[in-house]
């Protein structure tokens, strides 16, 4: 049996409510969150599709995101931002977006073109009104 | 008499005439050729072009030429600019000059992977816009080290069957002949191919044209294996970053201008003016994330003479005579000083570089790094210091010393400098935590809303032996502070994504697959796939935020099967506090072999020397009692000490 909710459960479910409303399938679902995700009262990253970024970058820039996407390296695929050289891309089916920042841990960018990943991150926008994702946390899916 | 007059005379003018020519000539004579291996036959394109234009601003004069070669990419996301062109072009690049095919030589579709590739180009710039100086910039992505080979071997060493070894092994040489470089730089993506660190040198040997500076428009190429790989091909200076470089690399116009204006410098003045202008390039709109230095190579000798002096006392005496390592790492320290001859970098992001990176992984070894592919690994013994250092050295006050060395994006590779210098200031060790009884208030989260039950599962599954997290707030653990935490089945919580054994040592012990640090509520060969659950939460508001991993009725792992049982345990960590507390609300298992932590270890461990043991194998915890490690003498003063020495 479930406890009542307390204040601060009261106060995570203003942030559900808050992350349902901007459209994220992950907290949507009653707030269930993926182990792999950090800890849901810490950060909400709401999942997004690459595709919706890029509709309009602008509305995205500052905010935390959750992608589950493939691995493109240095494949190209999109527009680069050009913050470092060894910026990687990812698709997911609706588009293509540079990453900067941490890497896939054990990817190589040129031959690991293919696999699974989950990225916690932030939407930014370069001065040229490229978007691209400032990686907080990447983890790759195991085959 | 008047033919022998006449003949004479000729023979005169003859010698004048070709003693002027030749005089002329000379004076017509370039100072510099400026050679520009453009790659961009890549995801890099577009900042290729970019830089070309740049060049162009300055543009060839007689004094210096700027010569390019230009490759770029046949993929559907290219640039389209300047005719959407995808061969390869030669340029003598002239003031104003743009990118058109028509304006250069057609080499059709080149290999810019190719060492012949380079060579080529560098002969053809030599022999068509002669100089007294050459410079060689190599522009394109440059690579860490191969980290497919890691998971390959990894595998490998997990492989049960005969069958499944072989088959891995298949892999592992077919990935090693798709992937012949350790470490590289100018991909072309057309061919699938890019340039060695060998190949680099053999391709300027090759040459034959003696090169007076290599640079390195590409990520992290600062480092002593290429700067030792290339030292014997002639260049007396190299240009590099030990960090990744921006999309737009090098700044071409104030570089080259200051060439245009002082065309009598020598290559240690190009050298440090590039750096120079680098920095100013980027030190702001960078966040500070830049790193570049110049390198005098007739240096490399002596830097790697005392690497391997310093390599060889870290192997025989690291637990013996720690006044000879740092002897030793104080001549590295000199060395580098005498070989760096000009270094910037972006003091927030960077504090600790110091112009000279060098491989250093902590969780695995790139089977590559080794005599047959590196000339650093065969004239040093710094590829068998790492061997030792991954096998039984992960644990001892030099891994103390690594973690706490500036790293850079690559986290393999780090500033040899800085290394040496945390292990000549030697002050990494003052840390303890002390352990005492505290007031016992479980903060049950198995049932509260916000909890995240965890699927780690056993030993049996690596995959899910641990995960790990990104954390809201980060916790500070012996003065250092950490984002991410792993969580093990077995009791124990570490800051490196791997796992623990089911086997429980005392502490201090040697390191478990690169866990070297740890702290351990209750390390014992845990099944949390059989029962119960592992939790983690986070509780309260900023900065007073405490992140809770409960284990929740976990049986114990017994002959096969698991204890009826499970035992209820959970660790905080606090926000403002490197304050751990340790929670048992059950520590019985139904089974006296493992109640009471009889077959556990409690306790903190910093590395294979150091930690607090509170407990190990003995049945000394109680039911609902608490454990409380303390940051001797405080916390607050040592946490600061380090800080500053870091």
């Amino acid at each position: 049996m479930r406890r009542s909710i307390s204040l601060r459960s009261k106060n995570l479910w203003l942030v559900v409510v808050f992350l349902s409303l901007i459209g994220s399938p992950a907290v949507a679902k009653g707030g269930a969150v993926n182990e792999k995700q950090a800890p849901a009262t810490a950060r909400p990253y709401p999942k997004v599709a690459i595709g919706s970024i890029w509709q309009n970058p602008g509305a995205w820039e500052g905010r935390k995101i959750f992608l589950e996407a493939k691995f493109l390296g240095w494949k190209g695929g999109a527009r680069h931002p050009g913050i470092t050289r060894s910026d990687w891309a990812l698709e997911d089916g609706t588009g293509a977006i540079y990453a900067t920042g941490r890497r896939p841990p054990g990817l190589d960018p040129l031959a690991d073109v293919g696999r699974r990943l989950q990225v916690w991150g932030t939407v930014k926008v370069n001065p040229k009104g490229v978007p691209y994702i400032a990686v907080d946390r990447v983890v790759v899916t195991p085959e | 008499m008047a033919k022998r007059r006449f003949w004479a005379l000729l023979a005169v003018l003859l010698v004048l005439v070709v003693g002027m020519h030749s005089r002329a000539l000379a004076q017509a004579q370039a100072q510099w050729t400026f050679m520009v291996y453009l790659d961009g036959d890549n995801d890099l394109e577009q900042f290729a072009i970019n830089n070309f234009l740049d060049m162009a601003k300055v543009g060839s004069d007689a004094n210096i030429n700027i010569v390019v070669q230009f490759d770029r990419w046949d993929n559907s996301a290219k640039d389209p600019r300047y005719g959407n062109w995808t061969k390869c072009y030669r340029f003598l690049v002239t003031p104003g000059m743009e990118p058109w095919p028509e304006q250069g030589e057609d080499l059709g579709e080149v290999n810019m992977g190719n060492p012949g590739t380079l060579k080529d180009f560098i002969n053809w710039a030599a022999s068509t816009y002669p100089a007294n100086n050459y410079a060689l910039v190599l522009w394109d992505h440059g690579s860490g080290w191969d980290p497919g080979m890691k998971e390959l071997l990894k595998a490998l060493k997990l492989a049960t069957t005969g069958a499944e070894k072989k088959k891995l092994l298949q892999e592992l040489h077919a990935a090693r002949r798709a992937r012949p470089a350790v470490k590289w730089v100018c991909e072309d993506a057309s061919h699938g191919t890019m340039l060695s660190l060998a190949d680099v040198k053999d391709a300027i040997n090759a040459a034959g044209t003696k090169v007076q500076l290599v640079g390195f428009d590409a990520c992290l190429m600062g480092m002593v294996e290429m700067a030792y790989e290339i030292k014997d091909t002639g260049p007396g200076v190299m240009v590099g970053s030990e960090e990744v470089i921006p999309g737009n690399g090098w700044p071409y116009e104030t570089i080259l201008a200051g060439l245009k204006s002082n065309p009598a410098w020598t290559a240690r003045d190009l050298g440090s003016w590039t750096v120079d202008k680098y920095y100013e390039s980027y030190y702001e709109t960078n966040n500070g994330g830049m790193t570049q230095s110049a390198i005098d190579l007739t240096q490399m000798n002596n830097l790697a003479g005392r690497i391997t002096d310093f390599a060889s006392a870290m192997r025989s005496s690291w637990d013996s005579d720690r006044t000879l390592i740092k002897t030793r790492a104080q001549d590295v320290m000199t060395a580098i000083q005498q070989a760096v001859i000009n270094e910037r970098h972006g003091i927030k992001a960077f504090p600790g570089a110091h112009g000279l990176a060098i491989y250093f992984p902590i969780y695995g070894f790139d089977s590559q790094y080794d005599s047959n592919n590196l000339a650093l690994a065969n004239n040093t013994t710094w590829d068998e210091f790492l061997f030792d250092y991954l096998d039984h050295l992960g644990g001892s006050w030099i891994a103390v010393a690594r973690e706490q060395s500036q790293y850079f994006e690559e986290y393999n590779n780090i500033d040899l400098y800085d290394f040496c210098d945390k292990l000549v200031k030697g002050q990494l060790e003052r840390l303890r935590y002390t352990c005492t009884p505290a007031p016992y208030n479980f903060e049950d989260i198995s049932q509260e809303q916000g909890a995240v039950k965890l699927s780690i599962l056993d030993d049996d599954n690596f995959e899910t032996f641990f995960l790990s997290f990104t954390l809201p707030f980060d916790l500070a653990f012996f003065g250092r502070t950490h984002d991410e935490i792993s969580i093990s089945a077995n009791g124990a919580l570490y800051f490196v994504p791997n796992k623990i054994s089911f086997a429980s040592q005392p502490i201090p012990s040697l390191s478990f697959s690169g866990v070297n640090a740890f702290i351990a509520p209750f390390w014992d060969d845990l099944v949390p796939s059989k029962g119960g659950g592992v939790f983690i939460m986070v509780k309260g508001t900023a900065p007073y935020r405490r992140l809770i991993v409960q284990w929740e009725n976990v049986p114990h792992y017994k002959e096969n099967a698991w204890t009826p049982k499970g035992v209820t345990f959970q660790v905080i960590f606090y926000e403002n506090s490197p304050d751990i507390l340790c929670q048992y609300k059950d520590v019985t298992f139904g089974d006296p072999v493992f109640d009471y932590g009889a077959s556990a270890t409690v306790g903190i461990q910093r590395n294979s020397f150091s930690g607090t043991q509170y407990s190990y194998h003995s049945p000394v915890l109680k039911n609902e009692s608490a454990l409380r490690f303390r940051l001797y003498p405080g916390g607050i003063v040592p946490v600061l000490q380090l800080l500053l020495l870091d």
